[in-house]
């Protein structure tokens, strides 16, 4: 310890009395919640971690689309049909003609006998064979199967045997081939088309996974950023000057901000990969079910990011986070797995209606129950109204828990203890 | 002038402030001293509304004080805090902006208080990579980046080095001196009383003594008394009206009561063998703060 004599001059030799720079009078910055706001949105965008899981993510999702598919362009679409011995040229012609039909492309090959036919279908050199009396394949094929295999198959069994019942009737062979070559009649639809339900369903999958994804991971953001103040004890300096409410809300707008930077960059690659490469996985994608998948993330993320922020204000250690996040991420995780089982099944249950009006899992179960057709307009409106009216109700609870529980270390503070204190002040 | 009026506040079943009044003026470094859990970060922390005293409030010019005055505090707390994956600068002018500064005047302000710190070559430095005392003088310069007219520091010493102490000292002068009110906790009472111009003592959540360290440590008669041949000072210890404070070697330091006849004194002494020194002086602060927390 140095004593310091009373008329000592400061040490630091150069400390002047006015700090340049520094207004004589300073005044309440305008808007502290944007300011903190801008904070989280520049740190985190800064991070090293945040630009390369952005970009792996990026890169993982375009693959998924893409890989697929250029896969699947890869196999084998040119299917080949075996004649089995001599075959009538109508007959011939009319195997051809089922490319018109069915839109599968077919190369035809001549086999000398039924023996080596069934040999080259064994090792799959051939898809189908036609004799003038039948046609094999190496399975069954079902009435459901909707694989071109299985469409050729049929179209094929149906041409050939057509063709049979014609001549048998005494009817001139070559004119009943020309007859059956001719094109089919366009089809005119009363109603604009629509995705059909199971591709539908296949998007409200996808958008399922993202908004489990995204809300759990933007959650543990918050739940991540708040414990790093506590524990770093940041947050005391913060408060000299902020409200806690302002400084929980700067973060879930700034984190907000962020996860919405980083979810519609992964969103719009997937979208532009999967335009570009013409995927199935866009086929059921609509402007509405898009746009209310965002609706349900924008509302999701509010009521999880102030609940997470909670629970985070009410841990010490940075080991205790994972222990604080997990009650929180029940509901979602729930909800998660049953539109999960449900959306394959195309038909929705009491229970999901449940949960889709039930705020913490509404997010994720009310799209599931449009996807499989439970639930219309007037419902969606209904559980984003009640959606809206917990999010007001929760930013007083979770404010009031954080306000309490952020500066409050030693014992960890427990969701019953945060609650009743919430009760006390009400 | 900063007041603590009658501030109350409990922690369940800890009572941390149990009526605590004093006053702080402007223009001085004022020590704010007391036994560990006297209540002072609670007190300090009243001043931000960190802690809400119930009853009781913080007036700054005579009003309490509102959210909208706290750009005008500088607050180091107890426990230092900053985040930690920030470049200094960075975390300097968004605390500044946090103040009502404009970006331009809060890197300003902080590169100078850097230089003014010995941290200006670290100004692009991620803060955890300082020194726990380097970190402390970048909190510190957070305190002071915008001029604050009331200057709030929990123990700002602690931790520190020498050349830090000298450093922190000649800034908590430096703003008093410019009219600012500077509070500040310590247990370094050595330190307080050659630093302070006032002080508070508190313990168990009152202020038991206060007023200037001049006041303080000349209130009460104290008498240095050497005696040769008599190290341990048991002459001293019967006397009426006579406490000793301290024996060392053979000096006593005596609070005398205003009964106590230092006439009295000196023959007992010369009885007890030959007086090499015998005069009147100061107390201590550290004695002042003993005595009132024994009190």
């Amino acid at each position: 310890m140095t004593p310091v004599a009373p008329d000592t001059p400061p040490v630091a030799p150069d400390t002047p009395p006015i700090v340049p720079g520094a207004p004589a009078t300073v005044s309440r910055p305008s808007r502290p919640v944007l300011l903190v706001a801008g904070r989280e949105v520049r740190e985190r965008t800064r991070a090293k971690s945040f630009r390369v899981t952005t970009i792996i993510s990026v890169l993982a999702v375009a693959a998924a689309v893409v890989v697929p598919h250029a896969l699947s362009s890869n196999k084998k679409t040119v299917l080949s049909v075996g004649l089995v011995g001599q075959l009538s040229e109508p007959v011939v012609n009319a195997v051809k003609g089922t490319t018109v039909v069915t839109g599968v492309k077919v190369r035809t090959i001549t086999v000398p006998d039924l023996a080596s036919a069934e040999a080259q279908i064994r090792n799959s050199n051939l898809d189908v064979a036609v004799t003038g009396d039948a046609v094999f394949v190496k399975r069954t094929v079902s009435e459901s199967d909707t694989s071109s295999r299985a469409q050729l198959t049929r179209a094929l069994a149906s041409a050939v045997g057509l063709l049979r019942g014609l001549q048998a009737n005494g009817i001139d062979l070559p004119a009943a081939q020309r007859a059956l070559a001719s094109p089919p009649l366009p089809v005119e639809g009363l109603v604009a088309p629509t995705p059909t339900r199971q591709s539908q369903r296949t998007t409200a999958l996808l958008g399922n996974i993202l908004l489990y994804l995204f809300l759990s991971l933007y959650g543990t953001w918050i739940l991540m950023g708040v414990v790093e103040e506590k524990t770093s004890r940041v947050v005391e300096v913060l408060l000299a000057t902020l409200r806690p409410r302002q400084l929980l809300a700067g973060k879930v707008l700034g984190i907000g901000a962020v996860a919405l930077i980083q979810g519609v960059l992964i969103v719009a690659t997937a979208l532009v990969c999967a335009a570009a490469t013409g995927s199935n996985y866009l086929k059921g994608t609509n402007v509405s079910l898009l746009g209310q998948t965002f609706l349900w993330f924008l509302l999701g993320f509010a009521f999880y990011a102030m609940l997470y922020g909670a629970a985070g204000s009410m841990v010490n250690r940075q080991s205790e986070a994972q222990n604080a996040a997990f009650p929180v991420s029940v509901p979602l995780l729930v909800a998660y797995l049953f539109a999960f089982t449900v959306l394959p099944a195309n038909h929705g249950n009491m229970f999901l209606t449940v949960l889709s009006f039930f705020p913490p899992t509404a997010p994720i179960a009310m799209p599931a129950r449009v996807a499989v057709g439970g639930a219309g307009l007037i419902d969606v409106a209904i559980s984003m109204a009640l959606m809206l009216v917990a999010i007001v109700w929760l930013a007083r609870v979770a404010g009031t828990i954080y306000s309490r529980a952020i500066l409050h270390t030693g014992k960890k503070t427990t969701w019953r203890e945060a609650l009743r204190k919430q009760a006390a002040t009400a | 002038m900063l007041d603590f009026d009658d501030l109350h506040c409990r922690y369940g079943d800890v009572v941390a402030l149990d009526g605590l009044s004093f006053s702080v003026p402007a223009g001085q470094v004022f020590g704010f001293l007391g036994p560990n859990g006297a209540g002072k970060t609670t007190a300090m922390r009243a001043v931000f509304g960190i802690a809400r005293p119930e009853p009781g409030e913080v007036r700054w010019r005579g009003r309490k004080v509102e959210p909208d005055d706290l750009v005008r505090f500088g607050y180091m707390p107890e426990e230092r805090g900053l985040y930690p994956s920030m470049r200094v600068l960075d975390e300097l002018i968004y605390l500044g902006r946090l103040h009502g500064m404009t970006p331009q005047a809060a890197a300003t302000g902080a590169r100078h208080w850097l230089e003014v710190l010995n941290l200006g070559d670290r100004a692009e430095s991620q803060v955890d990579s300082l020194s726990l005392g380097n970190q402390q003088r970048v909190q510190l310069a957070a305190a002071l980046l915008h001029n604050p007219d009331v200057l709030i520091l929990d123990e700002p010493f602690s931790g520190l080095d020498p050349l830090g102490m000298d450093a922190m000292a000649g800034v908590l002068r430096q703003r008093a001196r410019d009219g600012a009110i500077v509070l500040f906790s310590s247990h370094q009472l050595d330190l307080v009383e050659h630093l302070c111009e006032s002080v508070a003592i508190v313990h168990r959540g009152r202020v038991v003594c206060t007023g200037r360290v001049d006041d303080l440590t000349t209130s009460s008669k104290m008498l240095l008394v050497e005696v040769k041949g008599d190290p341990e000072g048991l002459w001293g210890r019967q006397l009426p009206g006579v406490r000793v404070l301290s024996a060392e070697a053979g000096r006593l330091r005596l609070a005398l009561a205003d009964s106590a006849d230092p006439q009295a004194i000196l023959d007992a002494a010369r009885a007890a063998g030959e007086v090499t020194h015998f005069a009147f002086d100061r107390r201590k602060l550290s004695e002042v703060f003993v005595e009132a927390v024994a009190a």
